[in-house]
């Protein structure tokens, strides 16, 4: 399976939190624009990028800077290149600093292409003569984008994360309770402009694919819940906290990514016979279980590649994995539980029912 | 008294501009009328919170702008409180010139406006009054009045006065960097009686503002007050950026 799936996720409207298993890893993904973007009916500034083969899953996590020349607008440009940067570029023989200078160089050739954008962007020709006067200013300065992003394999190929500003990023390792800690490293003044490069520093992490168990990334509309997210939430909690930030006075706009390894083969082979059964169904069936939650990304527009090959799974599944909350023994019980439910076929069950009808005919004969 | 509410849609931060369009406004500093420094400098300030107010191509309604021009008379130059986004539209007021300074009538409207919208329930930025003068009153005295709109209080703390005070006689030396100078503190000697009663009608300036003015680039220590030499244009400038130094997201 190595058809490349790129998710866009829409900046246009809300999506909750959408769980999607695969054969190697799980994933939930959710985002949610400002109050303010909400009530005016505009787009957030935020801008997620997902793109996933059967061997490798990167994404890139922009916050468009508000007092920037239309945040959006550098997100979008930004998401996107480092998402190709990240998929195509091979990172085993870099060492982080290497890793760094690579990303500076990649984030400065953006600028020339990206200032053509913000040069060439037209402002509404309706616009009051003050606020076209703020535009003209901002658009000046440049378009600005903070970033977390990040490319990790199945195997023990080097998984490697760049990141600037304030967007959160999480790591758990194998055999380890608590998240890598980075330190003081997530800065609301660092980040990408189009007219100036990276503003600040890069900072990076990498370390084996198969050391990671899960992945936490979110933009700073979340910060605010940062020690609720410490744990791993079942969907319910998650839209729940992503609710309550719609209804901060400070409301910002909240994209979500969270990742989960798969522990091991046995696990993926079980999960792998549930994907492959859910691909033979219909997709109306399918997706029905899920509604709007999988409707999301199955526009043409927010969804490319061979999506034929990754129908998302059992979405109940995928979220109670990525929560944490199936263990092998609740496992096993549930794989005897479906296999008497095998055993006992039509066939099986006509041979009951003669069984007891004969044993009843004897019975009434003795009497 | 933290002063730490965020100027956002849902709890806008209110300002109200008390400006004195007295005769004496049309004396110059530095090549220009008074009353066209303070035009420009309200212009800069009117465009500087549509800066921290936009998002895409829209302007988020986080400001609520009153402004009150008086001489003899109190004029209500935007007819009651503006969201940012409406004052966008409307443009900025023309400033005419009149006689006379009543500064205790000014103040007066802005303590019965206060009594209409302030509410100490809501956690909303506390409002800031800024008065704008270039010499002392002709009616009552206005320090009571002033004493009482400082009493009063919203969520996040007493409502703040600011004063820019437009003269050339009010510091014993020149401010050569305004973006260097560290303000005028409760000792500073001052030249003049009104100055020093406007001193004691200006708020101390809160430790949020004072880092937003630092990462505009000025130097303002702690202890200063909300007072401003209008002795430069940059000056009165400086004394507009601070009324609109409410912390805001990014």
């Amino acid at each position: 399976m190595d058809e490349v799936v790129t998710i866009r996720v829409p900046q246009d409207r809300e999506t909750p939190v959408t769980p999607l298993l695969r054969s190697g890893h799980a994933y939930r993904y959710a985002y949610t624009r400002s109050d303010d973007s909400r009530r005016m009916d505009d787009i957030g500034q935020d801008y997620l990028v997902i793109r996933e083969s059967g061997t490798r899953f990167a994404f890139a996590l922009c916050d468009g800077v508000s007092q920037s020349f239309l945040g959006d607008l550098a997100a979008t440009i930004l998401a996107e290149a480092l998402v190709n940067w990240l998929w195509e570029v091979d990172f085993e023989a870099g060492d982080p600093g290497t890793l760094v200078r690579r990303c500076r160089s990649m984030l400065a050739d953006l600028t020339s292409p990206a200032t053509e954008q913000v040069m060439h962007t037209q402002l509404p020709a309706d616009l009051p003569g003050m606020l076209r006067d703020v535009l003209e200013q901002k658009r000046r300065i440049g378009s600005e984008s903070t970033f977390v992003a990040g490319v990790i394999g199945h195997d023990v190929s080097p998984a490697t994360f760049v990141w600037m500003g304030d967007s959160r990023l999480r790591i758990w390792l194998r055999e380890k309770n608590a998240p890598v800690d980075f330190g003081d490293v997530f800065h609301t003044r660092e980040r990408w402009s189009t007219r100036k490069g990276s503003v600040g520093e890069i900072r990076s992490y990498s370390i084996p694919s198969d050391e990671i168990v899960r992945m936490v990334a979110y933009s700073d509309g979340l910060a605010w819940a940062d020690q609720q997210l410490t744990v791993s939430l079942v969907d319910d909690g998650l839209e729940q906290i992503i609710a309550e930030s719609r209804s901060l006075p400070a409301s910002d706009d909240v994209s979500y990514l969270e990742y989960v390894r798969r522990q091991n083969a046995t696990e993926s082979a079980r999960d792998g016979a549930l994907l492959h059964a859910d691909t033979s169904s219909s997709r109306e069936t399918e997706f029905g279980s899920t509604g709007q939650r999988v409707a999301a990304i199955d526009e043409p527009a927010a969804l490319d590649g061979g999506a034929t090959t990754l129908v998302p799974a059992d979405s109940k599944q995928a979220s109670q994995l990525i929560a944490g909350r199936v263990d092998n023994r609740v496992d096993v019980r549930n794989q005897r539980q479906g296999a008497v439910r095998a055993r006992i076929g039509p066939r099986q069950l006509l041979f009951v029912v003669l069984l007891a009808i004969a044993v009843a005919v004897v019975v009434l004969a003795w009497l | 008294m933290v002063y730490e509410a965020l100027a956002t849609s849902r709890t806008p931060a209110m300002i109200v501009y008390v400006l004195d369009v007295s005769a004496s406004m049309t004396r110059p500093l530095g090549g220009k009328r008074r009353i066209d420094v303070v035009t420009d400098a309200l212009r800069a300030a009117l465009q500087r919170m549509v800066f921290l107010s936009t998002k895409g191509t829209r302007v988020a309604p986080r400001y609520r702008i009153a402004m009150y021009a008086y001489s003899d008379h109190v004029y209500d130059l935007l007819d009651g409180v503006k969201t940012v986004d409406q004052v966008v539209r409307l443009g900025v007021p023309q400033l005419t010139m009149l006689a006379g300074t009543d500064t205790a009538r000014a103040f007066e409207h802005v303590e019965r406006l206060l009594r209409r919208e302030l509410s100490a329930e809501r956690y909303e930025p506390a409002p800031l009054v800024c008065h704008m003068t270039d010499g002392d009153y002709t009616g009552d005295d206005p320090a009571p009045i002033a004493r009482r709109i400082m009493e009063m209080r919203s969520g996040d703390g007493n409502v703040l006065i600011e004063n820019i005070f437009i003269s050339d006689r009010i510091l014993p030396d020149q401010i050569p960097n305004p973006k260097q100078w560290s303000g005028i503190q409760r000792a500073t000697p001052l030249i003049g009686e009104y100055a020093d009663k406007l001193r004691a009608m200006s708020s101390p300036l809160p430790e949020s503002y004072r880092t937003v003015l630092l990462e505009s680039g000025y130097q303002l220590t702690p202890g200063a007050v909300m007072m401003l030499p209008g002795m430069s244009a940059e000056l009165v400038e400086m004394g507009f950026v601070m009324s609109t130094s409410t912390p805001v997201t990014r």
